[in-house]
């Protein structure tokens, strides 16, 4: 113990010397196994310890517009005051030079850990260089880089969570795979990892109701149906484009044929149904949403067929990526992805998480992986974690 | 009133007393309208033989409803091409008008007074517009992107970039069915139609924007007011975008600050379809009108044969290119 000291000593003086970036000095004390609190205990301005640390963090949102990215950065920025944390914030503009540009600021200011959200896939590389070169530990929001460590939803598991709550309440009502399409919309250009949920939805109640078997790659953005069972259609992920693609298929399928509805968010979903609506098949419908906004909840609330809502708390991803900063900080190493919260309501449990005016009210429970947050207390200072209260 | 030779010829919808004026104005019809409208026919066809789901009474209305929003829209815009210009701002002023509509609909105004409020809102969009053009000299592309943007991100901000849902259902009447399944939007697109075909053709007014597209500076030196004109017809063109907002809420029964984004590239195809010409003093509002019904009929014929939506976009696409390079054609056959 007494040599763990004096060789941290050494690299701590390193550090202090400007010989040693904060991330090898963080991966040099994880190498000599000293424990998270003494690790943090050894970092300046603050106590052992991680959730009194005063760390520096700066963030890059992929995009300063539509309430969406706007609540998320309010969100993280928020949770960095929460956290007690300095804090700075970027606009990437979804664009890639201004991105790279971004990171280079970013890294000029030196911060303890980097938040990058970047919306542009192919620059991965470059960020990552630039994020080496300055020696700070980063996390990718939602886009993957390499090097980074990785916060996402799992759109995948939506998607079978979603088919888990629909097909019952189909099978309850009589609906077998000889009379039921499930028409999904995707949003192509989103790319696969987006588009995950549709495919696994269809994926999963195929499977239950014995309709036509899919593969995750029988289900592409070119793929418009599979036998009498699976419909496809590009809603684009907004309203309008959504109504007209579903009001077009629906000239496809016979007035009592029964319909499983689902798609990459709500505004699609949203278009979807009206589409629905003004053909009069409700009673032929089983719908379900995908995105927690305030007019889907209200769906889910009322609405008999809408049975099902995806969550994903974007607007309170800021307090786990606090929570992930202190124990990276600290020198945990996370799992490779570590999950945001997610959970598919129904009408059951919405009012568990959101109140009437669909602001939220709960979090739901950590998931083994993500338990690591646990021990660095700075989720306990949101008072909002379902098992943390 | 005098005008150049190309101000004369180039009005297609202006009658003249010269025969041989009128031959070639009867050649360039034959070509402008007939051409689209067999090739809207073939179209009709293929798609008939193609999917057993196309030809009936309920996919007529579809079609009719999915273009209805786009066709207001072209209408403004074939005022503005055939004056010589075009307005990219229609992309901003149709969510714009979507989220007025239904922000004021929910705060308790009636959807009468609502609509009009949202068609002056519209209009004084591009009241700036014309008179950045007209007065500053600015080029209506950079004029009307700059608003196009404006017009955009006051959707978002309004709205705080969600979706809003009509609290009362009612206001949306105009998505309602009272004859044959037949909306009163639907109606009121082809009412539009009608009275924007009769000005174009019969009015002085009609003929004086044919002539100021034809030729500006020809049309300025015979007395016309081409600067009062343009304003006007941007301040037209605007007004009906912010009304087509108002039908695609209607539709939705909400407002989004997402929909009508690709307003303007389509209404310019369809208009350009129709046998506009972006040099101006060409087009109307029967071509437009096929033009509208040819995009709207192959997206949802496409879409009935379960094309993919990537080969929809490639398919759009070429039938532009085509429609352009016909627009060549006519020229060589009638001299232009």
């Amino acid at each position: 113990m007494t040599t763990d000291n004096r060789d941290a000593a050494s690299l701590l003086a390193d550090f202090r010397h400007g010989r040693l970036s904060r991330r090898e000095l963080v991966m040099g004390l994880a190498a000599l196994g000293i424990a998270a609190p003494l690790a943090t205990g050894l970092l300046p301005g603050g106590s052992a310890r991680a959730q009194d640390k005063k760390y520096f963090v700066t963030f890059a949102n992929v995009l300063e517009s539509g309430e969406l990215f706007v609540q998320l950065g309010n969100g993280i920025e928020n949770a960095a005051k929460v956290a007690g944390y300095e804090f700075k914030r970027y606009n990437n503009n979804f664009d890639g030079p201004t991105t790279i540009n971004n990171a280079r600021l970013m890294a000029q200011d030196k911060p303890d850990l980097i938040l990058e959200y970047n919306g542009v896939e192919g620059i991965g590389e470059a960020l990552k260089r630039i994020f080496d070169d300055a020696g700070i530990p980063f996390i990718a929001i939602n886009v993957p880089v390499p090097g980074g460590i990785w916060f996402n939803l799992v759109n995948r598991e939506i998607g079978i969570d979603t088919a888990k709550v629909v097909v019952p309440l189909a099978q309850a009502k009589g609906w077998t795979a000889a009379d039921t399409t499930v028409i999904i919309l995707q949003a192509s250009a989103a790319g696969v990892e987006v588009n995950d949920c549709i495919r696994y939805f269809y994926i999963t109640a195929a499977e239950a109701m014995g309709m036509t078997p899919a593969k995750p790659e029988d289900i592409t953005a070119l793929t418009t149906t599979i036998g009498d069972n699976l419909i496809q259609v590009d809603g684009k992920g907004v309203l309008d484009t959504s109504y007209t693609t579903v009001k077009n298929a629906l000239q496809t399928l016979a007035e009592d044929r029964h319909i499983l509805l689902y798609s990459i968010n709500d505004d699609s979903v949203i278009g979807a149904w009206r589409a629905i609506t003004e053909a009069k098949r409700e009673n032929n419908t089983i719908v379900a949403g995908l995105g927690g906004s305030v007019a889907a909840l209200k769906e889910l609330r009322e609405n008999p067929y809408w049975v099902a809502e995806g969550s994903v708390f974007a607007t309170h991803w800021g307090q786990y990526l606090m929570a992930m900063t202190a124990a990276i900080l600290g020198g945990v190493t996370p799992p490779p992805l570590t999950k945001s919260p997610q959970a598919v309501l129904t009408k059951e449990t919405v009012d568990k998480y959101y109140d009437a005016s669909g602001q939220v009210k709960l979090l739901p429970p950590l998931v083994a992986e993500n338990m690591y947050l646990k021990d660095t207390g700075i989720l306990q200072k949101f008072n909002n974690v379902e098992g943390l209260i | 009133m005098t005008l150049s030779a190309k101000g004369t010829t180039a009005a297609a919808g202006a009658p003249s007393a010269q025969p041989s004026a009128q031959r070639a104005r009867i050649l360039r019809a034959g070509f402008q309208y007939f051409g689209i409208g067999a090739f809207y026919l073939v179209i009709l066809v293929a798609f008939a033989f193609s999917t057993q789901h196309f030809f009936s009474y309920s996919n007529a209305l579809n079609i009719l409803t999915n273009v209805s929003v786009i066709g207001i829209v072209a209408l403004g815009q074939t005022l503005a091409i055939v004056s010589g210009g075009f307005d990219l701002s229609v992309s901003g002023v149709v969510p714009l008008g979507a989220v007025s509509f239904a922000l004021l609909t929910n705060a308790g105004i009636g959807a009468p007074l609502a609509i009009l409020i949202v068609i002056g809102i519209g209009a004084l969009v591009d009241l700036i517009n014309g008179l950045i053009v007209t007065q500053v000299g600015i080029n209506p592309l950079i004029t009307t992107l700059g608003t196009l943007s404006i017009t955009a991100g006051l959707a978002y901000t309004l709205s705080r970039g969600v979706t809003i849902p009509f609290v009362d259902l009612d206001v949306g009447i105009l998505a309602e069915r009272p004859f044959a399944g037949i909306s009163y939007y639907v109606m009121a697109f082809l009412a539009l139609a009608i009275v924007i075909s009769l000005m174009l053709r019969y009015t002085v007014f009609g003929r004086m924007i044919y002539a100021v597209g034809g030729n500006r500076e020809a049309s300025r030196l015979a007395g016309i007011r081409v600067d009062s004109l343009t304003i006007l017809i941007y301040v037209i063109c605007s007004a009906l975008a912010a009304f087509a907002g108002v039908v695609v809420a209607s539709q939705l029964l909400a407002g989004a600050p997402t929909v009508g984004v690709e307003a303007a590239l389509t209404s310019i195809a369809a208009v350009i379809l129709g046998g506009a010409s972006l040099t101006g003093g060409l087009g109307g509002v029967g071509g437009t009108l096929i033009g509208v019904l040819v995009l709207g009929t192959i997206a949802n014929g496409m879409a009935l044969m379960m094309v993919p939506a990537f080969y929809q976009q490639i398919a759009t696409g070429l039938i532009l290119l085509l429609a352009v390079g016909f627009g060549r054609l006519r020229a060589v056959f009638t001299g232009e």
